[in-house]
């Protein structure tokens, strides 16, 4: 009997811990490998990266703010499995240590793919590392929930929902926006 | 362009705020022609739906002109006239697909507020709070409609709004909620609250094959126009006991189903009522379930209980085993507006049903604040208001 996609997941090397989570997306394996197999794609979708330098879309800049402060990095795919799985690290040296991976199956009742995305966070100490850690916030958890749903929502609809910039009854007190 | 803002509980005010703007390519920008207030508008007005701020723009029963659109948008033309569903999907989400709209996973930028509350967040509302995607609302001269395609109903250019302007909620809310109830004909139908969701409902349910609507609820006004929709009502002040009287009328069988068009505001008298808003007021519990209550126990054996709600939080003290001994089924949700527009939309061009009936006042957005206070304190006169713009 077929393996169900959760099941396959369930089962995987990983222990199944806070900062792994997973989401159906209704595309096949094979588009999601396509799109994700290019490091500057992830700008698309994660709020925290912020483009990518290089012409091939190889690497990605990241960049987590603060009030006032922010830390950056830069980060490349090291690993990838046609279909299955991308993994991507920061480049040596960077402040941050970030290794995380995408796993790709597909999902039962023809609803497309199960992606999974683990992410983990190293920092080599001194100040930044305070902000960063600071930053990623109480809940790592909840960034990758945030990517994996905006991913759905970029592969799916071609847009991220957004109401930034929306008009608010605030708007009076700044005077800009008279009728 | 002037708005009615949500500025805190009791506190609706007309700011002067910044034009809505194309944000995504999906979005339109809709100048509003009308738009009304909805019963579940006083849960936001007297502050028991958390999650709004000071300055959201409130309102998510909506029509206008198309006066802008963006680069993606494809049936949606500029000049059309269109009906704005309090949903928003996405119409590419597997729910979606399903016609499941209120179920869509893409439209709530704040979707982690609702998954950890509900399991799994909805669709984004309308002019509903942050936790529904805190989406700018209708009560406006301007909205923007994202995903437009999917969020949109063009009707005839000449056709009068207030004849279509309820597809936006509470006529397919109040069909959806008919429609739950697996109505099979010859049907007995109690519905517990008359205000306009339960006015549709009572006309819906006539329309699914009813025999008898039950009305219940305790404003004269509002029972006196289910009576014109055929409805027997009850008036509950009155009644000494409800649930000895749907009995009586049912000739001891019960309610085939049972419609709670109340939901979570429920102004009962009993005991359990009190108790409820001791609770609420103690932050024991959130809602106030007293017609779910009392629907749960009229109902036959074996029937069926459709809420359209509006629920957000905990009940406490629900005949969870008369449910359970009754076998009843439970049908609920956020109506998947989409789905019901254009069947709806036909039946108004047929001449099945006109639901501008429900409208007892006509206002400019300038006389908004004052309405919601009338609104709040007078649900006698007070049934359905629309707001004319431009």
């Amino acid at each position: 009997m077929e393996q169900v996609a959760q099941v396959i997941v369930a089962n995987k090397e990983y222990k199944p811990q806070a900062n792994v989570q997973s989401i159906t997306i209704g595309k096949t394996p094979m588009e999601i490998y396509a799109f994700l197999n290019r490091m500057a794609n992830f700008a698309l979708f994660m709020a925290e990266v912020k483009g990518s330098d290089d012409a091939s879309g190889k690497i990605a800049n990241w960049i987590m703010k603060g009030s006032d402060k922010s830390i950056e990095w830069k980060t490349t795919i090291t690993e990838n499995k046609e279909n299955e799985s991308i993994k991507w690290q920061s480049l040596e040296n960077s402040e941050v240590v970030q290794s995380a991976q995408f796993w790709l199956e597909e999902a039962p009742k023809g609803l497309g793919t199960v992606v999974t995305l683990a992410m983990d966070y190293q920092v080599r100490g001194g100040k930044a590392s305070e902000l960063f850690l600071k930053l990623l916030g109480e809940d790592p958890v909840a960034r990758i929930k945030i990517n994996l749903r905006r991913l759905k929502a970029y592969l799916e609809t071609g847009e991220i929902p957004t109401i930034e910039g929306q008009p608010n009854g605030k708007d009076e007190k700044s005077g800009q926006f008279k009728h | 362009m002037k708005a009615l803002c949500w500025e805190g509980k009791h506190d609706v005010k007309v700011r002067n705020v910044r034009d809505p703007k194309i944000l995504n390519p999906h979005d339109a920008i809709i100048k509003v022609t009308t738009a009304a207030i909805c019963g579940s508008d006083l849960h936001l007005y007297d502050g028991v739906i958390p999650t709004m701020q000071r300055g959201d723009i409130l309102g998510h029963e909506t029509m206008g002109i198309v006066m802008e659109i963006g680069k993606e948008v494809k049936k949606v033309k500029v000049g059309d006239k269109i009906v704005i569903p309090f949903d928003i999907g996405c119409g590419s989400c597997h729910f979606c697909e399903s016609e499941e709209y209120s179920f869509c996973d893409n439209t709530n930028p704040n979707s982690m507020i609702a998954d950890t509350l509900y399991g799994h967040g909805g669709s984004a509302l309308f002019g509903y709070s942050h936790m529904y995607g805190g989406y700018a609302g209708g009560q406006a001269e301007f909205i923007r409609v994202p995903l437009v395609d999917t969020n949109s109903l063009v009707v005839p250019s000449d056709i009068e709004d207030e004849k279509v302007l309820f597809l936006s909620d509470i006529f397919p809310t109040g069909y959806m909620a008919a429609e739950n109830c697996q109505i099979q004909p010859g049907d007995t139908v109690a519905i517990w609250g008359a205000g306009p969701v339960g006015q549709m409902a009572i006309r819906s349910a006539f329309m699914l094959g009813a025999k008898r609507v039950i009305s219940i609820d305790h404003y004269e006004g509002r029972l006196q126009m289910a009576r014109e929709a055929g409805a027997e009502t009850i008036n509950f002040d009155d009644a000494e006991a409800i649930l000895d009287q749907l009995s009586f009328l049912t000739g001891g069988m019960g309610p085939d189903s049972c419609i709670d068009a109340v939901g979570m505001e429920a102004h009962g008298t009993t005991v359990t009522a009190a108790l409820d808003r001791v609770k609420m007021a103690a932050f024991l519990a959130t809602d106030r379930p007293d017609a779910l209550r009392q629907a749960i126990q009229a109902c036959k054996k074996g029937g069926t209980v459709s809420v359209p709600g509006v629920y957000g939080g905990l009940l406490d003290k629900i005949p969870f085993g008369a449910a359970f001994g009754k076998g009843l089924t439970f049908k609920m949700g956020q109506t998947h507006t989409q789905r019901y527009m254009k069947p709806l939309l036909k039946k108004i061009l047929d001449g099945e049903i006109d639901p501008s009936f429900v409208i007892t006042q006509k206002i400019t957005i300038d006389q908004g604040p004052d309405a919601y206070k009338s609104f709040n304190e007078k649900k006698d006169e007070f049934i359905k208001i629309i707001l004319k713009m431009h």
